[in-house]
């Protein structure tokens, strides 16, 4: 099938890179089955692809798939023991194969370049940008000093970093996230490579930066005429940005062509399982109209007043008096029992802390509480043991959130070991009832951490939160570490229990796309403000707040156009405008928002003009 | 247990059967060598290795080979329990600081750090002057002097720990903080526990030798390793295996301390576990 669809669309040109027949394998582990053999375990099974100068293609898969061991092959950067065991690499005209050190030393950095996933460590923090940028070029050429940095200023401005003769002189932590992975586009495009490889570019940044970020990366690109291959896992992304598509599962490439082609039809299952697995915009339900009227009778499960919530910053000494940084400002909220309530926001908008408060993980400074009635704020505040049957917290990182010493079955039987009423036996039965509450297997119970994966151990993370029944559970980001297939499962997961054991739920989520998948009712939160809050719906069509019409236009989406085929999908919303007589907040530390209502469910946070 | 014995490393099986042979073949020698440790045989002194001393005799003509199989408990009593001493009040003293931090770290840390500040070997000698040279005294000044190492590991460990995820987890689930200190940090702490006892146990060894070097260790004429090598120091060009054979039964406890330490680490580390 992938022979069939390169011989379709194989370019009249000479390509620039083709790879044929490429397999990598490492050597097996030296324990495996009590034996020391020499035999090796491939994990890249017969690559075919070719690109042409200036083309934009994208390897998809999940971790594990092999796309990041076919970028390194590219740049021999393969790590220790793993070896190219077939197959030919041909770039512009040479074998790469076959290249010894001295030869890649010239093609690396000069030919092919690369930028990797972590901005924060892709640079060296004691050296100032503008050594770094040009130290390759001046070791590869000749050129004068300042033709080399009258370059690398070129490329800061095409990369949109503002003055970039000044940034030249700073240090890598004097940028953000988003500036830093610009400033390495820069840096990877200083000798004009022929061919960039970015390795999952923008995983680890927030959605509106990704977009500039990605937006940057391949307008400087076209500019220089340079090929990408895109490492990701995200195919909003690919859909967004590449023409060609490569689908990998385990090593083997299963599905390859024009994205649109694929988009449209794809023919092999795993690409169908991937394109299913994306968050999707739920069917409307017709019981929501029942829902509502119930809603209206359901009680108040949290309900918070004017909730601050102050970090003391660092003293210096300690006559200095304490400092604080307000990150949630006079936060209202209430939630009916029984729905899903999504926050909203990026990194550093407090909605970690707004989630923390509740569990009593943090201190009010200001405000007040109350959870299923109970205010956890004020004098007399209950103990996290009076409210651990109450509310419970899913964690983001599925490896942090377990003790890596402790059995999968004690993890989760620990809240019932606190009830002197249950006999042995009897947590035994409740937590393997719980394992199988989330779809593991009951003979996991005396397995240990380490020997499960990502999903697993979120499911019994899952598991041990829903053990003591708890009304209420806070979710913090469940799915954001996870495969896009295993996110799907986890959230259908949660929906699946929720129906089952009825608990409220409260979703925190970067992502707006899962957002809209799960939630009822939507917060989004800004530098500690709650901008704007409504109903899923309302949100979602009719966003009202800048901030949340630029989060959803941020948003690379597909959707399903039919039986089984999907198309880009982007939210080009007609401009919602703010109510007349208001404007928005121009400074977030000390503004005095108003809250104006929209509609019965929908409401928006902003500045009275003055 | 064979099996068990099967699948350890070899490193691992060197060290355990090196220690267990250095034990009991002390224990089974001192009871059958037809020699005193302490009595002296001025007829005998400074004889070489033969027949009827394996090892050779030291100044007062006692057989050094017994001396090095009753000095074995001796040195081990010693550094074993100044390990355990300072393990005990290290982990409490770390976990406390590293978990409840404010004021009670705050001192602590003062404490440790100026014990830190002195030289290790200064202090014992301080402790020691004040103690009188006696095996307690030696268990004692050692253990002071090891705490400081193994409270900041530990403190350190915890406090990094203390952020953990599933920290917090057993927080929410309504573990009170003694409970999630010693359920779910302390065991995640081993591993350098592990790592730092050992290394700490090989350094008591050698100090003990040095102090009986200085005079103010074991009291004569109880033998131990360390003292033996000390009265060796005058004799070394006449007779250079009084120095010879202790030092080498020290050397070969070291090693098989270490590779056994290093086989903890690795069995020990989760992380480790199923590879």
């Amino acid at each position: 099938m992938q022979q069939k669809t390169e011989s379709h669309m194989s370019p009249p040109t000479h390509p620039l890179l083709e790879v044929k027949d490429l397999s990598i394998a490492f050597p097996s582990a030296r324990f495996a089955d009590n034996k020391r053999d020499k035999s090796t375990t491939p994990v890249v099974n017969r690559t075919n692809f070719s690109l042409k100068s200036g083309e934009i293609m994208a390897i998809v898969g999940e971790s594990g798939s092999g796309k990041t061991m076919v970028a390194r092959a590219l740049l021999g950067l393969l790590p220790s023991g793993g070896i190219i065991s077939k197959g030919s690499i041909n770039f512009s005209g040479e074998d790469l194969t076959k290249f010894d050190q001295q030869q890649w030393k010239n093609i690396r950095g000069q030919k092919i370049s690369m930028i990797f996933q972590e901005p924060m460590v892709s640079l060296n923090p004691t050296l100032k940008i503008g050594f770094q940028i040009c130290e390759a070029m001046s070791h590869h050429t000749s050129l004068p000093y300042q033709t080399i940095w009258a370059r690398a200023v070129e490329l800061l401005t095409q990369v949109k970093i503002k003055d970039p003769e000044q940034c030249m002189h700073k240090f890598p932590h004097e940028f953000s996230g988003g500036m830093r992975q610009r400033i390495m586009i820069a840096s990877s495009l200083m000798m004009k490579p022929d061919l960039l490889i970015a390795d999952e570019p923008t995983t680890a940044l927030d959605c509106i930066v990704q977009k500039e970020v990605m937006d940057i990366l391949l307008n400087t690109t076209r500019n220089e005429g340079t090929a990408v291959l895109l490492i990701t896992h995200d195919l909003g992304l690919v859909a967004h940005y590449a023409s060609k598509v490569l689908v990998m599962e385990k090593g083997n490439v299963v599905e390859g062509g024009k994205v649109s082609n694929i988009l449209d039809k794809p023919t092999h299952p795993y690409t169908r399982k991937l394109l299913s697995s994306l968050p999707h915009k739920p069917e409307p339900l017709e019981a929501e109209a029942e829902a509502e009227a119930e809603a209206e009778t359901a009680n108040c499960i949290v309900s918070i007043k004017n909730l601050c919530v102050d970090y003391p910053i660092r003293r210096q000494w300690f006559w200095q008096q304490q400092q604080y940084n307000r990150v949630l400002h006079n936060i209202n909220m209430d939630m009916r029992a029984g729905e899903t309530l999504a926050i909203v926001g990026e990194s550093g908008s407090g909605k970690t802390s707004l989630g923390r408060a509740i569990l009593q993980l943090v201190n009010a400074s200001k405000g007040s509480i109350s959870v299923s009635g109970i205010p956890i704020t004020g004098e007399n505040p209950p103990s996290l043991r009076d409210m651990s049957p109450i509310v419970q917290l899913i964690f983001q990182d599925p490896y942090a959130s377990l003790s890596p010493r402790q059995t999968i079955g004690k993890s989760i039987s620990e809240p019932l070991l606190l009830k002197p009423e249950l006999g042995k036996d009897e947590i035994t039965k409740l937590t393997k009832q719980a394992l199988k509450d989330v779809g593991l297997p009951d003979d996991y119970y005396n397995r240990y951490p380490n020997e499960l994966s990502g999903g697993q151990r979120q499911r019994v993370s899952i598991a041990r939160a829903l053990i003591s029944k708890p009304k209420l559970i806070i979710a913090d980001e469940p799915v954001s570490a996870l495969d896009i297939t295993v996110q799907a499962q986890i959230l259908s997961l949660l929906t699946k229990l929720k129906q089952k054991y009825g608990f409220s739920c409260i979703f925190i989520s970067h992502d707006l796309s899962v957002v809209e998948q799960v939630a009822d009712r939507v917060v989004v939160l800004l530098h500690g403000h709650i901008v704007e809050w409504g109903s899923s719906e309302a949100l979602f069509n009719r966003p009202a707040h800048p901030y949340t019409q630029k989060l959803l236009a941020a948003l690379p989406e597909l959707q399903a156009k039919g039986e089984g085929s999907y198309a880009l999908h982007t939210r080009e919303h007609q401009h919602y405008p703010l109510p007349s007589g208001y404007q928005e907040a121009a400074d977030y530390a000390d503004a005095q928002l108003s809250h104006v209502k929209l509609s019965d469910s929908h409401y928006v946070a902003c500045q009275k003009t003055l | 247990m064979i099996k068990n014995i099967k699948n350890m490393q070899p490193n691992a099986l060197i060290g355990y059967s090196l220690l267990s042979m250095i034990i009991i073949v002390s224990l089974v020698g001192a009871i059958i060598s037809p020699y005193d440790p302490v009595e002296a045989d001025f007829l005998n002194r400074f004889a070489s290795p033969s027949a009827g001393h394996w090892f050779g005799t030291d100044e007062y003509g006692r057989d050094v080979l017994t001396r090095i199989l009753n000095g074995t408990f001796t040195s081990l009593r010693v550094s074993t329990a100044a390990v355990i001493l300072s393990v005990i009040v290290g982990v409490v003293l770390g976990a406390c600081t590293g978990y409840f931090g404010g004021w009670l770290d705050r001192i602590a840390m003062v404490v440790v750090d100026s014990i830190m500040a002195f030289p290790g070997l200064l202090l014992v000698l301080g402790i020691m002057s004040a103690l009188g040279p006696s095996e307690l005294g030696i268990i004692i000044a050692l253990g002071i002097a090891y705490t400081p190492s193994i409270t900041r590991i530990v403190r350190g460990t915890v406090f990094s720990l203390r952020e953990k995820d599933f920290v917090e987890a057993s927080k929410l689930c309504g573990n009170s903080d003694w409970v999630t200190l010693f359920r779910h940090i302390l065991p995640n702490c081993i591993t350098p526990i592990v790592v730092i006892s050992t290394s700490i146990f090989t350094s008591a060894l050698l100090s003990e030798t040095a102090l009986s070097f200085l005079g103010l260790g074991i009291p004569p004429p109880e033998p131990s390793w360390g003292s033996m090598l000390a009265d060796s120091r005058n004799y070394l060009g006449l007779n250079p295996w009084m120095g010879i054979f202790p030092g080498l039964a020290i050397t070969f406890t070291l090693l098989s301390i270490n590779l056994i330490g290093d086989a903890l680490r690795d069995k020990w580390d989760p992380y480790m576990r199923n590879l």
